[in-house]
């Protein structure tokens, strides 16, 4: 008798309530009495990975069976591997994520926008984008989309957003790093405080997590049946420290740091776990960061030098978002691109776009890959994007 | 190691002129003209001149103090790499569950020795790793503040509240 595991096919069937509840099956009260099956498309016989061992969970596994399919066969075959039922739920939460965020933005006013990718001169850091022969000169793949988002603002759109791929040259071969993910940014400019936009973005995130928490728990469910993880915890409003308070916290626990150092991986992590300790928080923003850490368009703290106005917002310990109030004065962005000694003549084009005017404006910009994967505390991010790129794999 | 150890111990309990040599890996402590053979006998010459109550009050205690300083001398001081040193960590860290201190309730030559031993590993210790070994983050933050040791250790920074 030959084994057709992965064919699909139509079944002509009577449903029927049964007597018994059948524990082995996910719906457990009706059954189905095939009278016609029919095969609308045959697969092959021998399949490089088995769709159960795929989805056994790791450890405390039911049938204790100690069996794991490699990432890299995954991957390689990523499209039986997108078959299992965490899959499904891992992308279907995706699509949440990206629906919840187009949701809360639009019911406060914001804008989507296209930005283009290929684009004329590397925009911030120069070493990690792709370049390719565009006709007779040269082009590059966008690294953000910060320049477009601003230029949108200074054409008065107000409030701005664009959900969009962004490519990174970067050779980092780590579990967070992808070399193409989808970016979801936004921009805004603001009446009286930068902090207004802060708390949009705050607000945003909470509306997205409670709408995952409510309307995605199945799905959750599922994910954590193969994978086991904390449920995400986060507090409404958003805990918002200022960095001064997070190094204190810090130097509590013994790390020697300075305040105006910019905090280290290890660091940051450790952080995240006392912050979750003291204030039982997944999820927090770290404002007012030192200005020598923070990119020439960062605004400075009007009160204090040393000081700027940008944030970071972590998820888990790890930072999903870096975000500032931008520099809209020309000549203010040619004093800070000569403190950081960037030549003007790269960012000419930057820099004329605020010449005729521009109001004062912030943002930031989070990876959906990265959320998704914090959110369900996975450990890879590969498994939460659909067809990964990294600097080895450039298939399927 | 051993030799280093009861350097360490012997300024912990200010005996003054002390000489410890080896010989063919052997130690000898040379104090006030008498010497003697092996790290547990010199130990204990040391804390019997100098510091009586450090030698435990009871028979058991006393028992129990020559076990520890046996168990030091044949494994502890000799792991030859990290994953036997973790054994060795595991063994004390379940011994410590249910007492304060090696030996029972109270402070003695034991627990000084073993603190010695572990000091320069515990100070390097990320907050993960103490709070796997619970037991003995809990002991080492009790000897830290010893008046003696609490003079010449640097101490190590523990979290009381769950980290992990």
């Amino acid at each position: 008798m030959l084994q057709f595991e992965h064919d699909f096919i139509q079944v002509v069937a009577k449903v029927v309530v049964t007597g018994q509840k059948i524990e082995s099956c996910s719906i457990q009260d009706i059954e189905i009495y095939a009278t016609k099956v029919f095969v609308v498309s045959a697969s092959a016989q021998r399949l490089p990975l088995q769709i159960d061992d795929a989805m056994r969970p790791e450890a405390d596994d039911p049938e204790g069976l100690q069996i794991k399919v490699n990432q890299d066969t995954r991957l390689d075959n990523r499209v039986l591997d997108l078959r299992t039922p965490t899959n499904q739920a891992i992308f279907r939460l995706e699509a949440g994520v990206c629906h919840l965020f187009r949701e809360a933005l639009r019911m406060r006013g914001f804008t989507e926008i296209m930005c283009p990718k290929l684009i004329s001169s590397a925009s911030e850091g120069g070493a990690n984008v792709f370049g390719m022969k565009y006709f007779e000169r040269e082009a590059f793949l966008a690294q953000s989309p910060q320049l477009y988002k601003q230029m949108a603002i200074a054409a008065d759109f107000g409030k701005v957003f664009t959900i969009g791929p962004v490519f990174r040259a970067e050779n980092s071969n780590t579990h967070r790093h992808l070399t193409e993910f989808v970016g979801l940014d936004l921009e805004m400019a603001f009446t009286h405080h930068y902090h207004e936009a802060v708390n949009v973005i705050g607000n945003m995130f909470t509306e997205i997590f409670r709408g995952l928490r409510d309307n995605y728990a199945d799905e959750i469910a599922t994910v954590n049946h193969q994978f086991p993880a904390e449920p995400f915890k986060f507090l409404d409003p958003p805990l918002c420290l200022e960095f001064k308070e997070g190094v204190a916290l810090l130097k509590e626990a013994g790390i020697e740091m300075e305040e105006t150092e910019d905090l280290s991986t290890p660091n940051e992590k450790l952080l995240g776990r006392l912050v979750k300790a003291k204030y039982d928080t997944d999820f927090y923003i770290l404002d007012k960061y030192p200005l020598a850490v923070r990119p020439f368009y960062t605004m400075p703290d009007p009160n204090n030098p040393k000081w700027s106005n940008s944030y970071d917002m972590f998820m888990r310990g790890e930072e999903i978002l870096s975000g500032a109030q931008r520099i809209h004065d020309a000549t203010l962005l040619v004093e800070r691109a000569k403190a950081h000694e960037i030549p003007i003549d790269t960012i000419q084009s930057y820099i004329d776009s605020f010449k005729y005017g521009c109001p004062p404006h912030a943002g930031g910009g989070i990876g959906l890959e990265r959320v998704t994967m914090l959110y369900l505390g996975l450990d890879n991010i590969r498994k939460t994007s659909m067809f990964p790129r990294d600097p080895k794999r450039l298939t399927p | 190691m051993e030799k280093k150890i009861l350097e360490l111990t012997a300024k912990y309990l200010q005996v003054g002129q002390v000489k410890v040599s080896l010989d063919n890996n052997k130690v000898i402590t040379e104090i006030e003209g008498k010497k003697i053979l092996g790290f547990v006998c010199g130990t204990l010459l040391m804390v019997r001149l100098k510091n009586r109550r450090l030698d435990g009050h009871t028979a058991l205690e006393k028992c129990l103090i020559q076990d520890w300083l046996t168990y030091c001398a044949t494994d502890l001081f000799h792991c030859p790499t990290f994953e036997t040193l973790n054994v060795c960590l595991q063994y004390i860290n379940k011994e410590l569950a249910h007492h304060s201190y090696l030996c029972g309730y109270t402070l003695n030559i034991a627990d000084v020795v073993v603190f010695l031993a572990l000091h320069p590993f515990i100070s390097n210790w990320s907050f993960l790793q103490k709070e796997q070994y619970m037991n003995i983050s809990r002991w080492f933050s009790a000897m830290q503040k010893d008046e003696s040791l609490r003079e010449t250790y640097a101490p190590v920074q523990f979290s009381r509240t769950l980290l992990y």
